[in-house]
């Protein structure tokens, strides 16, 4: 695979503050502004495009499906305790090995703000993803050899642990980040924890994501082994360090 | 191919173009959003209305359990969720994982699920993650609790969570 092109603008802080609950977008000039350069150095023209939400604005379920019964239906029913009426909930699944699912519920205000960004952008939006799917759907096609792995999806204000041995996710957490002083032990901490309820001795730590290369330097640092989920190879035409990109593995998938 | 997920409010016929733009919408790298609000730690009147809340659920779940003993001797059979009503009754269940909550863990609600296996279903909110880890931990271990499946887990300073398991009273599976 080769992408094709590559573009990105940096925001203002707090421009954009990712959120389940309330509108994301601060500042709609400056996100739209940023949203069309990029669109214009790609020279995307009328390509339809996927907008990929950011970690932290859906609720993440992991589901064992019974069996005839309509996933994302399934899905809406087990999604009995989101802090705002089920109506305004867009929920969604990704389909993982075992006859379980991943579930993600966003709120429709949510959605939406991202969508405007999109339309007052001048685009035309195909799909909206959310960056832990996006991820986890590549990451899971490198399933190991039978040991468990653990992959760690970092997002700006929040992560995802998940477990999963032979393509079959067992364990799936997401947290909001803390990222003060300590962060790497605690997340090294985190993923202990998280094999732990996977119920295996840790095998093989992945990260991907937003502060990815550095994360992984602190463990090296301890002696704690861990790679990056994916690296970008010479010419693939990702002019950043791919393991920060988690979005790359909806490409992957 | 990317997969057909979509959140989309208003979600298009899918096509099969050979080109696909993804466009990602993050915070700036350098803008690290601090999130400070606080969850208010419940104070003493929430923490006796939620006692007060989950002593109401485990009376309605004896009166419901009461009366699928009923109905199952009435038709004289005892099927398994009979039998588990029997053998787990909600106290003997509530007692089970009080034993494992840790000082600063409080089960907020609770479903059991009578079946051919019994499932327990709870939400819990945790003064700190790492509490809530602990009881984790201690679920995880525990012989009287299986297959346990993490579900909707949101934290800011504090941690509300819900947790499915499957009890068999400690005598393996």
């Amino acid at each position: 695979m080769r992408i094709r092109g590559f573009s990105r603008a940096s925001l203002s802080p707090g421009a954009l503050q990712p959120s389940a609950l309330e509108p994301n977008v601060a500042s709609l000039p400056e996100v739209r502004d940023a949203v069309a350069r990029v669109a214009a150095e790609l020279g995307l023209g009328r390509t339809a495009v996927t907008v990929v939400a950011p970690q932290g604005v859906a609720r993440l379920l992991l589901l064992e499906l019974p069996a005839d019964v309509d996933a994302v239906e399934f899905a809406r029913y087990r999604f009995a305790d989101l802090p705002y009426p089920a109506a305004e909930a867009v929920v969604d699944v990704l389909p993982v090995r075992g006859g379980r699912a991943v579930a993600a519920a966003m709120r429709r205000i949510v959605v939406e703000d991202y969508e405007a960004v999109v339309a007052a952008a001048g685009l035309e939006q195909d799909r909206l993803d959310i960056t832990s799917l996006a991820a986890l759907a590549g990451l899971l096609k490198d399933a190991g050899g039978g040991e468990l792995v653990l992959d760690v999806i970092l997002g700006d204000v929040a992560y995802a642990m998940a477990a999963h041995r032979g393509g079959v996710l067992s364990v799936l957490r997401h947290r909001r980040r803390d990222r003060r002083d300590g962060e790497p032990e605690r997340l090294h901490a985190e993923a202990e924890r998280t094999a732990a309820l996977a119920g295996a001795p840790m095998g093989r730590l992945r990260v991907v994501g937003t502060g990815a290369r550095s994360l992984l330097r602190a463990w090296t640092a301890e002696g704690w082994a861990a790679t990056a989920g994916w690296e970008a190879a010479e010419g693939a035409g990702v002019p950043r360090d791919a393991a920060e990109l988690p979005w790359l593995g909806a490409l992957l998938a | 191919m990317i997969p057909a997920r979509d959140f989309s409010t208003r979600r298009r016929p899918r096509g099969r173009a050979g080109d696909v733009a993804a466009l990602v919408v993050a915070c700036a790298l350098l803008s690290a959003a601090v999130y400070t609000a606080l969850l208010a730690w419940a104070d003493a009147r929430h923490a006796r209305a939620s006692v007060d809340a989950a002593r109401k659920e485990i009376a309605d779940a004896n009166a419901r359990a009461t009366a699928l003993q009923a109905a199952a001797a009435a038709e004289g059979a005892v099927g398994a969720r009979a039998v588990w009503s029997v053998e787990a009754p909600p106290p003997r269940i509530v007692q089970a994982l009080a034993e494992l909550l840790p000082r600063d863990v409080r089960l907020e609600t609770l479903n059991l699920r009578y079946g051919a296996q019994l499932e327990v279903e709870m939400t819990l909110t945790a003064r700190t993650a790492a509490e809530y880890d602990l009881f984790l931990q201690a679920l995880e271990s525990s012989p009287a609790f299986d297959r346990i499946i993490l579900g909707n887990e949101s934290r800011t300073d504090a941690v509300r969570a819900s947790v499915r398991a499957r009890y068999h009273g400690g005598e393996g599976s």
